[in-house]
């Protein structure tokens, strides 16, 4: 077989302009950006992304946000290039090339789990097919190209209209579906504070002036002063609220919720109720790690610029260089608190008179914390330097030091004293509407956060006080008693029964006790009551430091003794109301041993259905 | 361990199957050169083989 070898052009053809090269650019970011898109879509639905990819929200949208993203990035590299490049003839191979590996680049980056040795030698594989391709007829490839850019346009422009659209008519059909609820059904407002820590609002007695709103809410309705999450980060805890159980029964943390046990939002929706949520959070809270089951509305991306441009390989890329640089990490996309309040009134002002549940989830004081100036004035005398410690994980500052604490600590208040600004805000729109009378209001937090406490920051790593121990505040006039004080322990996980009992809901699938007895004259002091809390092994290099690096923790902590179980340091026992920072472990004393051995068969008791992890392994349909 | 369930042992070859095959791709030319010389060579000798049958 003898191959007809075609003579290659010298130079492109004179009718080739050399602005063509940006519309050869503009092409190569429409196609590859849409395939990206596609492929981003696809594997994460598939679950096969690395974590990295997984805890970053995808949904439709990316089909068009990469596209845009890679449209705009290769145009104005084409532009900057476009000099240089066309003085040599064979600009168009040249340039197909260029785009070309970089698409490639961009398609076989979207997992996150290929060897970037490999990805970069296989694009530029690719990205020599496009000098081979283009090169064998320039004139004719940019015809094509020229042609096909418009339609291009229109394809990415109806990804958005049908995506947008689609989702509006989805949400539509099935609230159309729903049963018709019983009369004077009450709403449900679930709100969460990603990452409060009780002891930072005034109502549980904090001197600082962080909570004006929350603490006058406090007083409408009932206080659980000893509330604690079941899990110290975002998704287990939020499964655990959501579902009634415990982390290891959900066993949600890992890996996505499977969907093994009901919602509350599929229980409530099967009862008739509109169900939004509208979650700030995007790196747990997307629709692949599970949490929007239920959910006829789930936003969390508000698709402004930050969530369009971290849509996109490049996009990314350029995100962890500016994280990196600025010490500064998910504000650049994800909604504010002003963001989740206004999609959530709008969603409440356009849906028919049926009662809702809606599920808000706010990040102000999740780091990196970045309080608006005006707050940051009020709580430090250095308002800009709490900028710097926006990610507090401080490579250039001593990372223990007085100064960078002070710093920490001070950047936490502002932005809770913002984000209460912006409760309050939200309740006054509520009161305008008439919703303040018939509706449930539940503001919670999922987790704590360590500002420094035995050695660490943020959470997820240990399962101390500060990591747990989350306000309980709930309100219902008329059906819930203004100002009172509940002093016993809760646990989260009884928050989804008592939401379906009190919005009339009496056949429902969670265990847990509603804590409505609690508040109607249930509690006496001689209760022993406990709350349980886990946290998985994460043995991931970056993480040494955390205690959960080298083995699971769980925990049961009463209204005195918190005992916490390690898997590879033992056991600690802390008399918390003694001890708040929790620094003498008193495990090893006599009464304490004693104490100790009582907590661990409580805490084996609780945890009967705990599954191990390696069971999780199997990835299970959505 | 963060790795989801799919095709995983494959994935630490992931930077050798990506070099090979880029290379490949990169000089697909000389590939297909390489390979048209395999063959020929592969057939002549089996015709080699017959003849002296
Ligand atoms: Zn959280």
């Amino acid at each position: 077989m003898k191959q007809v070898k075609q003579p290659l052009p010298e130079r492109a053809p004179a009718n080739l302009r050399p602005h063509e090269l940006l519309l050869l650019a503009a092409w190569f970011g429409l196609a590859g950006g849409l395939l990206e898109g596609f492929f981003a879509w696809t594997l994460q639905q598939a679950r096969w992304v690395a974590w990295s990819r997984l805890s970053s929200s995808v949904d439709l949208n990316i089909l068009w946000a990469s596209a845009l993203v890679n449209t705009l990035l290769f145009v104005v590299l084409g532009a900057v290039l476009l000099p240089v490049l066309t003085r040599w003839g064979r600009w168009p191979a040249l340039a197909a090339a260029l785009f070309g590996t970089l698409t490639a680049y961009g398609w076989l980056s979207t997992s996150g789990r290929l060897r970037e040795r490999g990805v970069i030698m296989l694009s530029l594989g690719l990205g020599a097919v496009a000098w081979r391709w283009m090169e064998r007829a320039p004139a004719r490839r940019l015809t094509l190209m020229r042609r096909s850019v418009v339609p291009l346009v229109l394809i990415c422009l109806l990804a958005w209209v049908s995506v947008n659209g689609g989702e509006r008519i989805w949400e539509k059909v099935q609230v159309a579906r729903l049963p018709q609820p019983p009369a004077n059904t009450p709403n449900v407002l679930l709100i969460v504070l990603d990452t409060l820590r009780a002891d930072h609002v005034g109502s549980y007695g904090y001197p600082r002036p962080t909570t004006p709103n929350l603490d006058a809410f406090a007083k409408q309705g009932v206080l659980f002063e000893k509330t604690f999450a079941n899990a110290s980060w975002t998704l287990p805890s939020h499964t655990s609220i959501f579902t009634g159980r415990l982390p290891s029964e959900h066993g949600a943390g890992l890996w996505p919720y499977d969907g093994r046990f009901p919602t509350l939002a599929e229980i409530m929706s099967q009862h008739g109720f509109a169900t939004g949520g509208f979650v700030a959070n995007q790196l747990m809270c997307s629709a692949a790690f599970g949490l929007s089951r239920g959910f006829q509305r789930w936003k969390n991306l508000s698709w402004g610029w930050g969530d369009i441009f971290t849509h996109s390989t490049f996009g990314l890329k350029f995100h962890k260089l500016y994280r990196g640089y600025l010490n500064s990490y998910q504000n650049f996309s994800g909604m504010s608190a002003p963001e989740v309040n206004e999609r959530f009134l709008s969603w409440l002002d356009g849906r028919d008179a049926r009662p809702f549940f809606a599920f808000l989830n706010y990040m102000e004081v999740h780091e990196p914390t970045r309080p608006p100036r005006e707050f940051a004035a009020r709580f430090s005398d250095d308002p800009e330097a709490l900028d710097r410690t926006a990610w507090r994980k401080p490579q250039k500052y001593p990372y223990q030091s007085p100064g960078f604490r002070r710093l920490a600590l001070d950047s936490y208040d502002a932005s809770l004293a913002y984000l209460d600004s912006q409760i309050g805000a939200l309740l006054e729109e509520l009161r305008k509407r008439n919703l303040d009378q018939n509706t449930l209001v539940i503001i919670t937090s999922d987790h704590g956060e360590s500002l420094g406490e035995h050695g660490l920051d943020g959470h997820r790593s240990a399962l101390y006080l500060e990591q747990i121990r989350v306000p309980l505040l709930l309100r219902f006039p008329g059906r819930i008693p203004e100002n009172r004080r509940v002093p016993g322990v809760a646990g989260l996980q009884d928050l989804a029964s008592t939401i379906a009992e009190m919005a009339g809901v009496q056949k429902h699938p969670f265990p847990g006790v509603s804590l409505a007895s609690r508040w109607s004259g249930g509690e006496t002091s001689g209760d022993e009551l406990f709350a349980v809390s886990e946290l998985d092994h994460f043995p991931f290099s970056s993480l040494e430091k955390w205690p959960c690096y080298h083995g699971a923790i769980k925990s049961i902590i009463s209204s005195r003794w918190h005992y916490i179980s390690h898997q590879k340091f033992g056991v600690e026992l802390f008399d918390w109301n003694q001890d708040a920072q929790e620094t003498q472990n008193l495990a090893k004393t006599e009464e304490g041993a004693r104490i100790a051995a009582e907590y661990g068969a409580q805490l084996q008791k609780r945890l009967t259905s705990a599954q191990h992890s390696e069971q999780r392994l199997v990835a299970h349909p959505r | 361990m963060i790795l989801y369930v799919g095709p995983d042992q494959l994935i630490p070859l992931s930077g050798v199957f990506g070099t090979i095959f880029g290379l490949a791709l990169m000089f697909w030319g000389k590939v297909l050169q390489g390979c048209r010389k395999l063959t020929s060579w592969l057939f002549s000798r089996s015709a080699e083989h017959k003849s002296q049958v």
